[in-house]
């Protein structure tokens, strides 16, 4: 039948559009592997996945903003604001949960304010957040001065230095959250909803969706991990510093694009997220590893960036042409 | 008439179009002396469009031979057409609605010295053309897209003014303009008349063809049916030309039972879209909605299903008022709509057929907040038998499956609603007259189980063999509603919508 000849036609090529960041993932673990014994120790691959803890949580958010064909660059901006509320109130001699509890109020306040804005408002994605940005490391700046802070408290370090069967905690709670938005993405109702008005905005909404409210929501997710992004960070760090999070949208987009999410939204997987991830972290260790110096660090991140978008723009052409 | 060619401007001979599985022109021929106002006319399908992309250079022929002034021509794009003084004014303007009328007007040829643009002869040239059009009042800065939708239009005209025309192809351009619009368009084609330009109209208004027309030309089913000059024809026979035999054949549905009114329209408004539009439908009943494209019949759907606000009136549902302020509403009201366009309302293309298939009642397959996967399953297998939709399976991606199935996964998406009410936009369209066939089929069984149906569709065979009753519209209003008995005929429907005697 006509059906099964197409889609035989496409099968080698469709595979490695799906697969190929396994591929590649592969690959280069292999020749790291063999080229370089520090490499392949324990102690340096669970730092690779400690040092992608941050990219990681907030991946999964981004994740969930890409497929509605949005985007999201003021989630540096909402860590860092979020964790100088911390600070200064934790510094005040405040309760450790009122303090957690304000992380998560003060980056609910930016998610809502970005959903709001880009679904009810109509408002473009990546000019709201931007702004959003600036205004959440301008307020940063205004609770601390932009002054840094140490010793942040005895149950701070619960999350930076706990180990569980020898893992870091941290590692933990990436991975739990991992599976928190496989589950939410891949299995809910929730989920469907939030890939029909990625794929398809016009049938979702014929279909009685509500549209504006499972774009918003997506913005309020991400916002959330942002909390969690920037309480696990200080506490990997054990200190809160101004720049925090500066640039950090860049690397997660780029994890989430090249785990295999389009960036025209509607096709994207939980998993690839994680692939993705592990995979910038896996380059940014080889990169040290092989002493590379932070400013051809830079070119590298951005060579990253640009192939990835550059497959999904492939990828894309591929799909428009069948 | 073919004997003599000394006054012959455009010649085209035997133009023969075929794609994939269509046959869109059958060896047409066609020719314009100067001067000549020429409309053409068709059914949706006939192949007018076609042989005028052909002209326009957007298509190129299977077969067939252009003569412009004695001089064969042969186009591989818009741009050679234009060169030998085509000039194609499509429904969808190409005008860049941010700049300014002149730099509009001259876009592809702006009077420059090394590269500076000569504003000022610039401006001189753009008054110019501005008074050609009957548009003096405007000034050459003003931004395009603040003028009236009827302006642009006179000025998207006035672009091809700059370059000599010989021809100009207009494709349904009254539609969206007012009256007063319509009288300066025909001062401007009378004027090209003067010049000897030749102009082609592509129109499904009767009025418009009598008042501004030398000839006209009948097209059907890709073939060339007549041409003659319009004093030589009288309206009643250009509609039967038109449909030529398709009237006779119809398509016969069983005996249906009607239980009470399930749906009434009263006095809806909606701008100037829509204007006090009343209808009502029983349960087990068809309602046919007919009109020319931009009638208002998707309009009405639209804002039935609350897709599109409406100003006024009164949507009577079960026997009590509603209020329908989005789709969700309307599906818990167990109405479905069955939108138009496949592809950018109906489908997530990229998706699998019983994704789909279940989006419409995502409850149906939840398990607390998680998808059921077995329930999932059953009910897209069912769907798929019941329809008899041919897919490998249940997770393909509906990108890959043909047009006809797509519909049915569409369908099939509605009916897991369970709906009382079904809306349906060219339910039919662009699909194969099997899968057409079984779409009736499935839709009779609905009306037989008391479902109310309401179609738009733009083939009168189809509303006539399928509907008891249609209501027709033009320009937003509604013209009549006429029972579908032994005394409608085809003739009586499109003579309605055209606005015949």
């Amino acid at each position: 039948m006509a059906v099964k000849t197409k889609t035989g036609e496409h099968s080698a090529r469709d595979v490695f559009l799906k697969y190929g960041i396994y591929f590649i993932l592969l690959f280069i673990v292999i020749v790291l592997a063999v080229t370089s014994p520090s490499f392949r120790t324990v102690t340096n691959l669970t730092n690779v996945l400690l040092q992608v803890t941050t990219y990681g949580c907030l991946g999964i958010g981004m994740t969930f903003v890409i497929l509605t064909g949005g985007i999201d660059v003021s989630v540096g901006g909402i860590m860092v604001c979020a964790g100088s509320v911390y600070v200064i109130l934790s510094q005040a001699g405040m309760a450790e949960g009122l303090n957690i509890f304000m992380i998560f109020i003060v980056a609910l306040i930016f998610g809502v304010v970005n959903g709001y804005a880009v679904a009810y408002i109509g408002m473009p994605p990546f000019l709201v957040t931007l702004a959003t940005q600036c205004i959440g490391r301008g307020m940063s700046l205004v609770f601390t001065g932009g002054a840094s802070y140490r010793d942040l408290g005895a149950t701070f370090e619960f999350l930076g230095k706990t180990k569980l069967l020898g893992i870091s905690i941290q590692i933990w709670v990436m991975l739990l959250l991992f599976a928190v938005g496989y589950f939410l993405l891949h299995k809910t109702v929730y989920g469907r909803k939030l890939t029909a008005v990625g794929g398809n905005l016009n049938a979702a909404r014929v279909s009685g969706i509500n549209d504006r409210l499972i774009t918003c929501s997506a913005y309020i997710v991400m916002s959330l991990l942002c909390a969690v992004a920037a309480y696990l960070t200080m506490a990997r760090l054990g200190s809160y510093y101004s720049a925090m999070g500066d640039g950090i949208e860049f690397m997660v987009i780029a994890a989430v694009v090249i785990g295999g999410t389009s960036m025209s939204g509607g096709s994207g997987t939980i998993i690839g997220t994680l692939a993705g991830t592990i995979l910038i972290g896996i380059i940014n260790n080889a990169l040290n590893l092989f002493h590379v110096g932070a400013e051809w660090q830079d070119v590298a991140k951005g060579a990253i960036i640009f192939l990835a978008v550059l497959f999904d723009a492939i990828k894309n052409k591929a799909k428009t042409s069948d | 008439m073919g004997g003599e060619n000394r006054n012959v401007l455009l010649k085209m001979e035997g133009i023969d179009k075929r794609f994939p599985g269509v046959h869109a022109l059958k060896s047409v021929d066609f020719s314009l002396e100067p001067g000549e106002v020429c409309a053409i006319l068709g059914e949706n399908g006939a192949g007018k469009s076609t042989l005028m992309n052909v002209l326009g250079g957007i298509y190129s022929p299977t077969a067939g031979k252009i003569t412009i002034d004695g001089e064969e021509v042969v186009f591989h794009n818009a741009k050679d057409a234009e060169k030998k003084g085509i000039a194609f004014i499509h429904q969808e303007l190409s005008l860049f609605p941010q700049m300014d009328i002149a730099s509009n007007i001259y876009i592809s040829n702006l009077p420059h010295s090394r590269g500076r643009i000569l504003s000022k002869k610039l401006r001189q040239d753009t008054r110019e053309i501005l008074k050609r059009v009957k548009l003096e009042h405007r000034k050459p800065d003003e931004i395009v897209g603040d003028l009236k939708i009827g302006e642009q239009q006179l000025i998207e005209i006035g672009r091809t003014l700059i370059r000599g025309i010989k021809v100009l192809i207009l494709d349904e351009p009254t539609s969206s303009l007012t009256n007063a619009e319509i009288e300066i368009l025909f001062e401007i084609v009378r004027e090209l008349k003067r010049q000897g330009t030749a102009v082609i109209f592509i129109t499904h208004h009767m009025d418009e063809i009598y008042e501004i027309c030398d000839t006209l030309m009948i097209m059907r089913d890709g073939k060339r049916i007549m041409k003659c000059g319009v004093g030589d024809i009288s309206r009643t026979e250009v509609v039967n030309q038109m449909l030529g035999h398709t009237a006779e054949e119809q398509y016969c549905h069983p005996e249906r039972k009607y239980g009470q009114e399930v749906l009434a329209v009263k006095g809806l408004c909606r701008g100037s879209r829509l204007q006090n539009i009343h209808f009502s439908v029983r349960s087990g009943e068809m309602l046919g909605l007919y009109g020319l494209l931009g009638s208002g019949r998707t309009e009405v759907l639209r804002s039935i299903f609350g897709l599109d606000k409406y100003d006024s009136g009164e949507i009577i549902y079960m026997g009590a008022p509603v209020k329908i302020r989005k789709p969700k509403d309307a599906i818990s009201l167990k109405m479905a709509l069955v939108t138009e366009d496949r592809h950018k309302e109906g489908l997530i293309l990229e998706e699998s057929v019983r994704f789909n298939m279940t989006l419409a009642n995502l409850k149906a397959i939840a398990r607390g907040i998680m998808v059921d996967r077995q329930k999932e399953k059953i009910l897209s297998k069912s769907g798929i038998s019941a329809l008899r939709i041919k897919t490998p399976s249940a997770n393909q991606q509906v990108k890959y499956l043909s047009g006809g199935n797509q519909q049915k996964v569409v369908l099939s998406k509605w009916l897991n609603t369970d709906p009382r009410l079904i809306l349906l936009d060219e339910p039919t369209r662009g699909i194969d007259i099997g899968a057409k066939q079984e779409i009736y089929s499935i839709i009779e069984r609905l009306l037989q189980k008391g479902v109310a149906v309401i179609m738009v569709s733009s083939e009168i065979p189809e509303l006539l063999g399928v509907c008891d009753k249609v209501v027709v519209l033009k320009n937003g209003q509604q013209v009549c509603e006429l029972t579908n008995d032994k005394d409608l005929h085809a003739a009586a429907l499109l003579e309605a919508a055209m606005g015949g005697e």
